[in-house]
């Protein structure tokens, strides 16, 4: 760690000036039309034929570009009222491809570079970050963003561990920060309309939800091997347990590796398990007990789930929708999406469709007086938006928590083959000290929260 | 890979104890008699498994806190030994489940060297003993450096509260990370010495630790404030208003938490101030504060507001709701501002009641563009038992643009009570009210009142109306789910219909349907003497969904002798042939060549021409081409040549290219040359990878993951399966990678298989490297022989796997199957030779 950096968790903008711009920019966008909560508004509804003077956009930094980070970069690089002015990441490659693409869309050559989020942080000149990092990078810089004031469009799942979660959750709360996850199914018409059709009765009673989530790799143990030119290895281990280099280990990989990630179950939680608590209402709280089986790869390299299959109870009062409490079974043999089991029928949404028994009930149209879900067509446009107007996003921190803890007590259950008995509104193991320790992981220093 | 599923074990279990006990008695078991014994010389890149066998003793002796404490003793053993850093490594991590205090010394000694610093922490942060904390307190003062930086971080996260005087002298270090952490860590420990260690140091501190100080003594306040303390939280709030960042915005929002009920007055200030932050966070909490009370403040503020905050405000008071809302939201809805205006009415979606039914509808009926998009919305969204009433009681009277207005209310609220009053208002003297009714009982009628809109229909007298009524009974029927239900009110009008247009707006809903029950009626009318009523019947026939009709079509086509009747029955015919049935492609084509040749007239071929582009086979482009000489069908001949071009460009790139150049020679319209310049752009894209596939699939089995489906064999992979259908591959979708097979565009799904198949020409016997990209793992056979496989979820990367195949002089069969697990699913792959050289001289055949 280089001694001239300041504290990297620095929340001192004593050099900000305190200008007039976001405000005026905020009321700009109201005067074109923006407020339209809980309807979609039109991307025409913000002029979008012209694009803002300068002063007038949002201005973001982008911490990590590798697929995802590039990804999601590149989305907010078509929107007028947003100019990305600097892209960060400890892979040089990365980092100059992502510096690349900015300059081509702006035609120009002044999107800044850094190896370090934490001079990033620094510029004077941000609102807002994009952050797309292996998860076990995920808390930190967040934090540091947060205690700074900027807004944040951040991806899934929401931490490595479920205290990181909520240090990140209590971080953003206490900031007031706008805060997106890149939980982006949720603005996708299809999956609000399958909540809302729960949430109205239409299945009645739900007694069961199925969560099918993919499964992913095993693979032969791997040699270390020289860590390749412009890639700074030991920032990307950062907080995580120092381990030799090998090409494996890193980039899209670190999701099959229990040290960084939580495998094709946390991975995909953050989508399907986030769709079944907003289904079900359950954004805010979480099972009391979870329990099932993993098949973990006993050799190589990677260490996270290839096949699993587990139990959330949750009791009656947790679900507006299931007086007698549920169960959410998450599984990578059931078919992928989520899938409501009521007394009256089912709802099954996934990417690209939605099925439902009655067949017909997918067409049923909810009235004015039933429940109305928040609506966003567009996910990223939506925490523009919700920078604007300063409201909540339609996937803010705690619901991503939410939907990632489960992952979370899932895997801890099935590594201890234990039945783990939760208390969801103190977030602690109940009668269980040695399943406790597992919630948690030390930094490897200089990090920490 | 071998993987099994953990099960509590007895074997495993006894395995645990009895190590235990041979640590006990102090004697040595042979390494593969002894996990624990067997880890001590691990190094990263070695197999793991002796690694996961000492995991599963460890999840054993959790059992028992005998056994529990012997294993203990036992790793904590190795940490002293001469074990490797990874074996040490891997014994902290297992110390986090069994440590204890017998632990901790063992521990604590891996402090002695920095590269093993972190490991103790590892497993000492999570072990809840004092010997924990004592460890590294006593470790904290000779530390240095990133080591010390670590200790600090594991006592705040412990929350150590016996390390608050160490960490106040640590909060005036000369290294400010070392000074920040020490502050970070008194903000998590709390209590009231902490908070006096960090207010004694608040005036001194250095920028750089600002945000840690700041945020630390956030964390006593807000601990103070979940204890009770109310008073000290707010005096720490109110030190820490001024301070720059946004530390001083979390220091309100404290505040006002703090304040409680008070908290709205300090709101309601901080929303005319000027201060960026703290306005942000002002208006975050005028949305979060709870209480009728604070949204009768905020809405009785809301003219006193600066002008750029009164827009949002209103929204802020549209999501807070409530009667005080609405009457402050109603006040500004016909503002002159149009931002202001903007948001009351978007406001009112959420604060309106059935007593702004008629307004809204009044304002909607007078205004214009978006604007009054944004009041219809809100008039659908009233909320309320009583809106729906409102609106059904408007429809009788007044100005026909605000009944036509609260018509297009009941549908978009789905007011079904409102058919009745609908069917009366189908037949309003007022020309656009009968239109907007009609349409509003497309979108109402059930399956009971179709008998009343078939009586509608009867009573139509214009085209215009009478064309307005099939609309709403098609939109009507289409969501009866029963065909007999649908069908039979229907049949029966048309049994009784004694007029002739009447008839024929009848075969044209039941020909929209295109359900089986109502064909023998069709079939009937299309033999009918009268005109209107045959050629309705022959229009039905040609727009059916299905391939059924295609011998009514051909006879009607084979009677029929004005071109306006011909024409309807000709272009339903060549759709239909042009459908995906089990007819052989040979056969599709042959009546296509025989339609030409019959054909009366260059209007007819014209049609049979066009029809020709909707089949994307080779045969099909054989027959178009001899039409380019013919000045008269040049145009249709070329359009549906170019229309075959794109997907067959990819299976016959030679053929194609030959093509463009013709047309591009022929033609002189700008958008011909357009259309030849993107495909030949498209095939440039292809660059030397296989694009020439056929494609079958999905196969799919319930229950079955894609692992499952590696491996299970689906009629392509089994020789001589009958019925496999192939057809051409997705390829060319991706602009960027046009050699990419996108399953997913074009199938779809999770938890599936394709497979892909293709026939590769080799001028001789020759050995290649296959460069192929896959999502997920994929299996390939070349000849029928399996050459690779990779059991694997996995994204999509050209060039992953890279394996030798060879291949034989001739004709070469590639099959490749490809499963998806969930997400997207494609594939790529190229020949190269085997010094990664392109390959010259090698043909595909796809078809």
């Amino acid at each position: 760690m280089k001694k001239e950096t300041t504290d990297f968790l620095s929340n001192s903008r004593a050099d900000r000036p305190l200008d007039r711009r976001r405000f005026l920019r905020r009321t700009t966008a109201l005067a074109a039309g923006v407020v339209a909560f809980p309807y979609i508004v039109p991307a025409s509804a913000f002029g979008a034929a012209a694009r803002p003077a300068p002063g007038n956009r949002f201005t973001m930094g982008c911490i990590g570009t590798g697929s995802q980070g590039t990804g999601n970069m590149t989305g907010f690089l078509g929107m007028p009222e947003l100019q990305v002015v600097a892209v960060c990441d400890v892979d040089r490659e990365h980092r100059l491809n992502a510096k690349r693409i900015v300059d081509e869309r702006y035609r120009n050559t002044d999107c800044a570079e850094y190896n370090d989020f934490r001079e990033l942080l620094a510029r004077d000149d941000l609102d807002c970050v994009s952050i797309a990092v292996p998860d076990h990078w995920h808390a930190i810089p967040a934090i540091a963003a947060a205690r700074r004031g900027l807004d944040i469009y951040a991806e899934k799942p929401l931490a490595l561990t479920i205290p990181q979660g909520r240090a990140m959750v209590d971080a953003v709360h206490r900031y007031g920060i706008v805060w997106q996850t890149g939980s982006w199914q949720r603005s996708q018409s299809h999956f609000r309309h399958a909540c809302e059709l729960v949430r109205n009765g239409r299945i009645g009673e739900v007694h069961t939800v199925e969560v099918g989530l993919p499964t992913g790799p095993s693979c032969e143990p791997q040699p270390e091997m020289p860590v390749p030119d412009g890639f700074d290895y030991d920032f990307w281990l950062g907080p995580a347990p120092h381990a030799p280099y090998t090409e494996k280990r890193c980039h899209w990989n670190f999701r099959w590796i229990l040290d960084y990630s939580g495998g094709q179950l946390t991975d995909w939680a953050a989508h399907h398990c986030d769709i079944a608590n907003w289904g079900m209402g359950t954004e805010y709280t979480g099972p009391v007990e979870v329990e099932g089986r993993g098949e973990y790869p006993r050799d190589g390299l990677y260490d996270a789930a290839t096949n699993y299959k587990f139990a959330c109870k949750y009791p009656p009062g947790a679900s507006p929708v299931a007086p007698n409490g549920f169960t959410m079974m998450v599984s990578n043999s059931y078919p992928g999406g989520a899938k409501f089991i009521g007394s009256d029928g089912w709802v099954h949404v996934d990417r690209g469709h939605l099925t439902t028994e009655p067949a017909a009930l997918k067409d049923s149209v909810i009235g004015p007086n039933e429940i109305h879900l928040y609506a966003s067509d567009n996910h990223a446009r939506n925490f523009l938006e919700c920078m604007q107007t300063r409201r909540e996003t339609i996937t803010p921190i705690e619901v991503a928590h939410r939907a990632i803890a489960i992952a979370h007590l899932g895997n801890i259950a099935m590594r201890l083959e234990r039945r783990v008995r939760w208390d969801p509104r103190n977030e602690a193991v109940l009668d269980d000290p040695e399943t406790a320790r597992m919630l948690d992981r030390a930094m490897r220093a200089p990090w920490h929260l | 890979m071998k993987h099994e599923m953990r099960k509590h074990g007895v074997r495993t279990m006894a395995l645990a104890v009895t190590c235990a006990m041979a640590v006990i008695a102090g004697t040595t078991a042979r390494a593969q008699d002894d996990p624990v014994a067997a880890i001590a010389s691990y190094r990263f890149g070695e197999s793991r498994e002796s690694l996961t066998a000492v995991e599963d003793l460890v999840r054993a002796a959790l059992a028992t806190p005998e056994a529990k404490q012997a294993l203990a003793a036992r790793l904590a053993a190795l940490l002293e030994s001469d074990a490797t850093f990874d074996c040490k490594q891997f014994v902290c991590r297992q110390l986090v489940l069994l440590g204890d205090a017998a632990a901790v010394p063992a521990l604590a000694a891996l402090f002695a060297d920095p590269a093993t610093a972190d490991m103790a922490r590892y497993a000492l942060e999570r072990i809840p003993v004092p010997e924990a904390d004592v460890a590294l307190l006593e470790t904290l003062p000779s530390a240095e450096g990133v080591v010390k930086i670590g200790i600090i971080a594991s006592l705040g996260n412990r929350g150590c509260a016996a390390a608050t005087a160490a960490l106040a002298d640590l909060v005036r270090n000369a290294d400010p990370i070392i000074a920040g952490a020490a502050m970070r860590a008194l903000g998590q420990i709390g209590g009231v010495a902490a908070l006096q260690a960090l207010e004694a140091i608040a005036a001194g501190t250095p920028d750089a630790n600002a945000g840690a100080l700041h945020d630390a003594l956030l964390s006593c306040a807000d601990q103070l404030l979940a204890d009770g303390k109310k008073q000290d939280a707010i005096r720490i709030y109110n030190d820490l208003l001024d301070v720059s960042g946004r530390a001083g915005a979390a220091a309100f929002r404290g505040l006002v938490t703090a304040l409680g009920d008070e908290g709205v007055d300090v709101v309601l200030m901080a929303l005319k101030s000027d201060g960026e932050d703290r306005r942000d966070m002002a208006i975050l909490l005028a949305r979060e504060l709870p209480g009728g009370d604070t949204t009768a403040k905020l809405a009785a503020q809301l003219s006193d507001m600066p002008p750029e905050s009164r827009a949002l405000m209103i929204d802020v008071l549209a999501e807070r709701g409530g009667p005080k809302a609405r009457e402050a939201v109603l006040r500004v809805v016909g503002s002159d501002n149009a931002s202001m205006r903007s948001a009351a009415i978007r406001a009112m979606a959420r604060v309106g009641t059935a007593a702004d039914v008629m307004m809204l509808a009044r304002l909607a009926a007078a205004g214009s563009g978006r604007e009054r998009l944004a009041v219809r919305d809100a008039l659908y969204a009233l909320r309320g038992a009583d809106v729906d009433q409102t609106v059904l009681g408007g429809l009788d009277k007044g100005e026909p643009e605000v009944r036509i207005e609260l018509i297009r209310a009941v549908s978009e609220r789905r007011v079904e009570a409102a058919v009745p009053k609908l069917l009366e208002l189908a037949t309003d003297p007022e020309a656009e009210v009968r239109a907007m009714a009609s349409r509003a009982l497309g979108v109402l009628a059930r399956a009971e009142d179709l008998p009343a809109l078939a009586g509608l229909l009867a009573a139509m007298n214009t085209d215009e109306d009478r064309e307005a009524v099939e609309k709403a009974i098609v939109a009507a029927t289409k969501r009866v789910p029963d065909e007999l239900a649908r069908n039979a009110p229907l049949l029966a009008a048309l049994d009784g219909a004694a007029k002739e247009e009447v008839k024929a707006s009848l075969l044209k809903i039941l020909g929209a349907l295109g359900d089986a029950a109502s064909l023998p009626a069709l079939r009937a009318a299309a033999q009918a003497e009268e005109d209107p009523v045959r050629i309705a019947a022959i229009g039905a026939l040609a727009d059916w969904p299905r391939v059924e009709v295609l011998e009514d079509l051909r006879v009607a086509l084979d009677r029929e002798t004005a071109p306006a009747p011909r024409a309807r029955a000709l272009r339903g015919y060549v759709r239909l042939l042009a459908l995906p049935s089990d007819r052989p492609v040979g056969d599709t084509l042959g009546c296509f060549a025989q339609l030409l040749q019959d054909a009366r007239n260059v209007d007819e071929r014209k049609i049979i021409l066009s029809g020709l582009g909707n089949v994307p086979r080779r045969g099909a482009l054989e027959l178009v081409m001899p039409y380019f000489d013919d000045a008269g069908l040049q145009d249709e001949a070329v359009a549906a040549a170019l229309k075959l071009a794109r997907p067959l460009c990819a299976a016959h790139r030679e053929d194609i290219e030959a093509l463009l150049d013709r047309v591009f020679a022929m033609s002189q319209e700008s958008s011909v040359a357009n259309q030849v310049q993107s495909i030949r752009d498209l095939i440039a894209r292809f660059e030397d990878y296989v694009v020439a596939w056929e494609m079958s699939g999905p196969y799919f089995e319930h229950g079955k993951g894609r692992a499952d489906l590696h491996d299970m064999a689906f009629p392509p992979e089994v020789p001589d399966a009958t019925g496999v259908v192939w057809q051409p591959a997705p390829v060319g979708a991706d602009a960027d990678r046009p050699w990419l097979v996108d399953f997913a565009r074009t199938l779809g799904g999770d938890n599936r298989v394709a497979y892909l198949r293709t026939t590769v020409i080799a001028p001789e016997n020759v050995e290649l490297v296959a460069e192929i990209g896959s999502d997920d793992g994929p299996k390939m056979w070349v000849n029928g022989t399996v050459v690779h496989s990779v059991d694997t979820t996995r994204g999509l990367k050209p060039g992953e796997d890279q394996f030798a195949i060879s291949l034989n002089e001739g004709e070469n069969t590639i099959l490749v199957k490809v499963p998806n697990g969930g997400g997207s699913w494609a594939f790529c792959m190229r020949l190269r030779a085997a010094d990664g050289g392109v390959v010259s001289g090698l043909g595909y055949r796809a078809e």
